[in-house]
């Protein structure tokens, strides 16, 4: 047999899962074949790399850490559906309330000064009176 | 205590003791399954912590349909393949901007190689990373079969019922898989050689 086809029973042979004649039939090629024997010592290491990975053990803590994650999820699940909501519906009605009482200061503000300068303009007017003279002849008085 | 009794006190009083008692019993068992898929530790216990969480936050609508090993084994592999799928997605768009990890580690061991040659552990080193690199390379079901036959030497009846597959096609799918894993080990012999 070439040494194609028995490259393809290689892994089978390595597992012990061949009929004895094809088991024979490996043994005897690769006892000339240092290729095939090559490969099939490269299944063989495989398989005891997997037999290794076997033996590895989960973590002991594996049931602390599982309900510490649990406990963190549902304190997430209380922040996402209760405190979320409540907090944005906090920051809209402060927004809310600022954005009133800011109005409210500013317009009285406008009130203020638009009061203030009819005031200064009735002033300035009792003095243009007092000195006989109107505010346009003032203007082309000062100048000229 | 049987499977069924203790699901039923999770299910209806939330009884931590009864979960505590499934996860020591299962807990090697689903590591095992995901060692298979990411030959990592961390990987592993990660999977091991996803699987049984799932459990915990659907356990008020849990039925027991079928053995829940079956179904434990099924959801492990399940995310298995998920969580590799989404780290091959990651790979490919890290490997836009660096080589990828393994191939990286593989480098860098040879330059150690370089330095002091250890022959053998490098010799090992190379056929693990082409061990897992063929394993995972393989086709989905060839895959999962494959790693629960082998790493959890589950009998060709258990996987036909974790994949829900006949008894033939398992076999079938086991052999196929076992020559692929034979191709690409062979490619190994040849890098070692070259």
């Amino acid at each position: 047999m070439d040494c194609k086809n028995i490259s393809k029973k290689l892994i089978f042979y390595a597992e012990n899962n061949l009929p004895e004649q094809d088991k024979k039939l490996v043994e005897k090629h690769i006892s000339s074949c240092n290729k095939c024997k090559q490969e099939l010592l490269i299944i063989q290491q495989a398989f005891g790399i997997i037999n290794d990975e076997k033996n590895l053990q989960v973590n002991p803590y594996i049931y602390t850490r599982i309900m510490a994650k649990t406990e963190q999820k549902n304190t997430s699940k209380i922040i996402k559906y209760v405190f979320r909501p409540v907090a944005v519906s906090m920051i809209i009605l402060m927004g809310i309330w600022f954005g009133h009482k800011a109005s409210d200061i500013y317009f009285k503000n406008q009130e203020n000064n638009i009061l203030t300068e009819e005031q200064q303009f009735t002033e300035q007017n009792e003095i243009y009176v007092v000195n006989d003279i109107s505010y346009e002849d003032y203007y082309f008085i000062t100048n000229q | 205590m049987p499977d069924f009794e203790l699901i039923k006190k999770i299910n209806q009083n939330d009884d931590q003791e009864a979960f505590k008692t499934i996860i020591e019993k299962y807990k090697q068992l689903v590591f095992g399954i995901a060692i298979g898929f990411f030959h990592d530790n961390e990987t592993a216990n990660d999977i091991v912590q996803d699987v049984f969480i799932k459990f915990w936050q659907i356990r008020k609508d849990f039925e027991l349909k079928s053995k829940f090993s079956t179904w434990l084994y099924k959801v492990t592999t399940n995310h298995c393949v998920n969580v590799q799928r989404r780290k091959k997605i990651i790979t490919a768009f890290s490997f836009l901007s660096s080589k990828n990890s393994e191939d990286k580690n593989l480098e860098q061991k040879l330059l150690q190689n370089t330095k002091m040659p250890e022959k053998d552990s490098f010799r090992e080193e190379h056929i693990k990373n082409a061990l897992n690199k063929a394993i995972n390379s393989l086709p989905k079901r060839q895959r999962i079969a494959f790693i629960l036959n082998k790493y959890q030497n589950f009998s060709y009846k258990d996987i036909s019922e974790i994949m829900d597959l006949s008894v033939s096609s398992v076999e079938s799918l086991l052999h196929r898989a076992k020559t692929n894993l034979q191709e690409k080990l062979s490619d190994t012999y040849k890098n070692l050689n070259n």
